[in-house]
């Protein structure tokens, strides 16, 4: 059985589909690209967006989640953290 | 109360510098698990944090103790430092002591990142007093106490390696194997004490590899850019 996602792996996977796609994208990309729920990924969303590492910004009636400056360098500080905890198999 | 200092003459001081390097080491690897903590609230990260935290706190107060105490060797000269230095002892003794029940309660914290506890906190006032009890008559019986804390984190390190196998996990691994053979050096002090130099060595060896690896996290960050 595959191990479950922890917390860092999920905004790891949430930021990066944003930034694959420009730095910007729909919330169903993030959904499908991340493997979440809606329900789950609403709540993930919310925590990235009150911290300033996301933006929920409406083009054309439509939701489009904006990676900040502070979100690009998330995804390298959780890289690094990542490799750290994996290299401590924790 | 019969208690000597560490190690040979001419290594009074060099243990001091040393051990402020291995404060510095760990704080690199205290403010990766503050972030990770912050970033994630898990308890993992916490135990990791606060592990290495105490390690860093616990190095960095025996350093300025034990160059507080050395001084005072120096200021003091040898003849009559039974009878002057009484008070100093009295510092270098109790320091010794606190040192050791610090470092124990990190590795317990350290462990707690493989192994789950049930009433961990329980366990940890339970251990608390019980290591405060012995160590205070026995204090050598720290290295043997560490050692037993280690094994399970060198354990995991090693599964974790054997895993992977990659150099990262490797560096791990070979570091609380350092922290474990150093502490097997400090045990032995007692008969030989040149045995402290090597445990000294032995340490510094295994944080290196600590270093080494936080430099190769951090490179692996920019590659990514």
């Amino acid at each position: 059985m595959e191990k479950r996602r922890d917390k860092l792996n999920i905004i790891l996977s949430i930021l990066e589909s944003i930034k694959h796609k420009g730095g910007s994208s729909r919330p169903t990309n993030v959904m499908y690209k991340s493997n979440l729920s809606h329900k789950r990924m609403i709540v993930f969303i919310h925590e990235l967006e009150e911290k300033g590492i996301i933006e929920i910004k409406n083009n054309k009636d439509k939701k489009e989640y904006c990676l900040t400056k502070k979100g690009y360098e998330l995804i390298e500080e959780i890289k690094r953290i990542k490799t750290l905890s994996d290299a401590f198999g924790i | 109360m019969i208690i000597s200092f560490r190690g040979p003459e001419w290594f009074y001081g060099i243990d001091v510098i040393i051990e402020i390097i291995l404060t510095l080491i760990v704080l690199g690897l205290v403010v990766y698990g503050y972030k990770a903590y912050k970033l994630t609230k898990q308890k993992k990260f916490l135990y990791f944090f606060l592990g290495f935290l105490i390690i860093a706190l616990d190095f960095f107060i025996h350093s300025i103790i034990n160059a507080y105490v050395y001084y005072n060797i120096i200021k003091f000269n040898y003849c009559s430092l039974s009878c002057q230095l009484g008070s100093i002892k009295y510092l270098f003794y109790n320091c010794l002591i606190f040192y050791s029940i610090m470092h124990l309660f990190a590795y317990f914290l350290l462990s707690s990142m493989y192994i789950k506890f049930k009433n961990k906190f329980k366990i940890m006032f339970l251990l608390f007093t019980f290591f405060a009890i012995i160590l205070y008559f026995r204090p050598y019986l720290f290295n043997i106490f560490a050692i037993l804390f280690l094994i399970p984190i060198v354990y995991y390190a090693y599964k974790n390696y054997y895993t992977n196998n990659n150099l990262k996990s490797k560096l791990v691994f070979m570091a609380f194997t350092s922290i474990i053979l150093a502490h097997i050096f400090f045990f032995l002090e007692i008969k030989y004490i040149y045995f402290y130099v090597l445990g000294m060595a032995t340490l510094l060896i295994g944080y290196s590899l600590l270093l080494y690896l936080l430099i190769l996290v951090k490179k692996n960050g920019k590659k990514t850019r």
